[in-house]
């Protein structure tokens, strides 16, 4: 297989970006991108098209086996994980470019230290030891799979600078948090964070769910918050979240 | 320290070793180095090995190399009926046994087919989405080819009961640290380290606070490191595979005296090679510890499989720790404290 790779490059501490690509061939048939990243990177020297020298791409890795989200990156314009992402899968040229909602740090590494202030802001954990009830336990262990990559926030139409809303990457782990504290002080208070957070802002449109690298239900799991939510506010909660609330996008 | 295996190891790529390294080099002690857990049941992908859980085996996965052209079951005929069953440990050693036989053809294979349905819906179904995305592999119709990787480290920093090192305010938890495991790790057992162990050591250093603001704490600073150019980065990189080579010839799963004391040796030599960077002088020391470590331990116990020594021996029933003294590492023998009750936890 042959393929042109373009990379938008940035150097770290710098503003500037710029477009770099290289040439990739592999005997192989299921190369992922992340494959290609490390074998271009281990070229010695790495050369471009154009055969100038070239410094090794940074890009972030860690568990190869898309259990991490390290890797999210755009590949041909969609956030994606470039351990999974087969090359095969894509036109001759293929575009590399870091998540463009978060700051570059270097090549393609973005910081998403946010996605981590979200979940503090919100205070999602726990006081306490807790487990889901029998029948709640599948949807806290799908719950806890969100990989933190941040793809989700990526495609968002809703999601820009992270300040107020928060989206999928800080719903998941929320609604992690709602299984477990049945009726408890904690799940309000998580709940009321995800109607200033997240109900408020959410248009509904999921493309979140057609991204996201962990295939999970995200539909499913806004509904479960909606309803809790709703339950939350019936049975007197610190506010009636259903009734005649300010900001819902509608 | 899985980074110090770059391609034989199932862990995290983001782990180099620099980290244990650098504690390393400045005096810490570290535990039975040795003692490192191959996982039978891994697949090469690029980088790194791919882990097919130990789950496969216990639902019904079968083990078999080809000998004389046909599949032999060898851990069923070798280790009794239920021999699939058998520990990491054991079925490493009896893998490398097979493959090295004349009348076998490595590579073994790890064979999924007579796995029943409900088992695969209910509880293999990661195993069988990674086989597919990751090895483009039905696990269901075709055996997948394995190979033994470097899976976990039972040795790392020696901590006392209450998660201390042997320096002030140094905490190790989890992984790196060497406290729970001994020779051996079972699965699961790692989330003792890391949950227990974890809450242990935040409450020590929450309690030794008052202590640390009062002191000061005995580590260098590490001052300005010179930026790498593509030229130093080179010839580390070139140092650095050479490091690996070394490990993945001699500490393999089985080992051997005089390829330890031919790596020792090497070592030495790289070591006091001069213009070597920082990270990658205390990381040739680490691994220097790691096979000195396997050298002295003069028997085969657990993960440690000697081909010269092959019987567990009662005088080494003791944990290696291993230090560096500024000059030199040093390995000696410490017994294992006797049972006594945990710190207030
Ligand atoms: S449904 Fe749309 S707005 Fe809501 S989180 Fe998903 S992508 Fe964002
Ligand atoms: S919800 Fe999915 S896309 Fe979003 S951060 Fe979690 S795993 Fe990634
Ligand atoms: S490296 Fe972990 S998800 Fe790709």
């Amino acid at each position: 297989m042959r393929k042109t790779i373009k990379i938008l490059r940035q150097r770290k501490g710098e503003k500037e970006s710029f477009w770099q690509t290289f040439l990739y061939e592999s005997e192989q048939e299921n190369v992922t991108a992340a494959q290609a990243l490390s074998e271009l990177n281990q070229r010695n020297p790495l050369l471009d098209r154009e055969g100038k020298a070239a410094a090794p791409v940074q890009w972030e890795c860690n568990c190869l086996q898309g259990k991490c989200g390290a890797c999210a990156m755009l590949i041909d314009g969609f956030p994606a994980l470039a351990c999974e992402e087969k090359l095969k899968d894509h036109k001759d040229t293929i575009e590399l470019m870091p998540l463009q909602k978060f700051p570059v740090i270097e090549d393609l590494v973005a910081d998403r230290r946010v996605l981590f202030e979200h979940l503090k802001e919100m205070k999602v954990w726990t006081e306490q030891k807790q487990t889901a009830a029998p029948e709640d336990q599948e949807k806290a262990f799908t719950a806890s799979r969100c990989l933190q990559c941040g793809c989700c926030l990526e495609i968002c139409t809703s999601y820009t600078d992270g300040r107020d809303f928060f989206g999928m990457a800080a719903l998941v782990p929320a609604a992690r948090i709602v299984t477990v504290g049945k009726s408890s002080a904690k799940k309000e208070q998580i709940l009321e964070e995800y109607r200033k957070h997240f109900y408020e802002c959410c248009d509904e449109f999921h493309a979140c769910e057609h991204v996201c690298p962990a295939k999970l239900p995200l539909t499913d799991l806004m509904s479960y918050m909606n309803m809790e939510m709703k339950k939350a506010g019936e049975t007197g909660g610190k506010k009636d979240v259903w009734g005649n609330q300010s900001g819902r996008k509608q | 320290m899985s980074g110090l295996f770059p391609g034989h190891a199932t862990g995290t790529l983001k782990n180099d070793g620099s980290a244990a390294a650098a504690v390393f080099s400045q005096g810490v002690e570290f535990g039975n180095l040795e003692f490192i857990q191959y996982h039978p049941t891994t697949v090469p992908v690029s980088g790194k090995n791919l882990l097919i859980s130990e789950a496969a085996r216990s639902e019904g996965g079968r083990l078999y190399i080809e000998r004389n052209g046909v599949p032999w079951y060898f851990l069923e005929e070798l280790c009794g009926p239920e021999g699939n069953l058998v520990s990491r440990d054991l079925a490493v050693r009896k893998m490398y046994e097979v493959c090295s036989r004349p009348d076998c053809r490595p590579p073994v294979y790890l064979d999924m087919r007579e796995i029943p349905e409900v088992a695969w819906q209910k509880r293999l179904e990661g195993i069988k989405e990674e086989c597919g995305k990751f090895l483009n592999i039905n696990p269901e119709k075709t055996p997948v080819p394995i190979e033994p990787a470097v899976h976990y480290f039972m040795g790392g920093i020696l901590v006392d009961e209450r998660h201390r090192a042997n320096k002030n305010f140094l905490y190790a938890v989890g992984e790196c640290a060497c406290q729970y495991h001994g020779a051996n790790r079972l699965g699961g057992n790692s989330m003792l380290g890391a949950l227990y162990g974890g809450k242990v050591a935040a409450r020590t250093a929450v309690e030794e606070l008052e202590k640390y603001r009062a002191a000061a704490c005995g580590f260098q600073e590490k001052g300005n490191i010179p930026e790498k150019n593509f030229e130093t980065q080179r010839e580390d990189g070139a140092l650095r595979r050479r490091t690996e080579e070394i490990l993945s010839g001699c500490m393999g799963t089985v080992r051997e005296e005089t390829e330890l004391q031919k790596a020792v040796r090497e070592l030495e030599k790289m070591w006091k090679r001069e213009h070597l960077a920082p990270e990658e002088r205390n990381r040739i020391l680490l691994v220097s510890a790691m096979v000195m470590s396997a050298l002295e331990r003069r028997e085969s116990r657990g993960a440690h499989i000697r081909s010269d020594y092959p019987d567990a021996r009662p005088e080494f029933q003791k944990s290696t720790a291993a230090y560096f003294d500024g000059k030199q590492v040093r390995i000696r023998f410490r017994d294992i404290p006797a049972d006594k009750e945990a710190g207030n936890v």
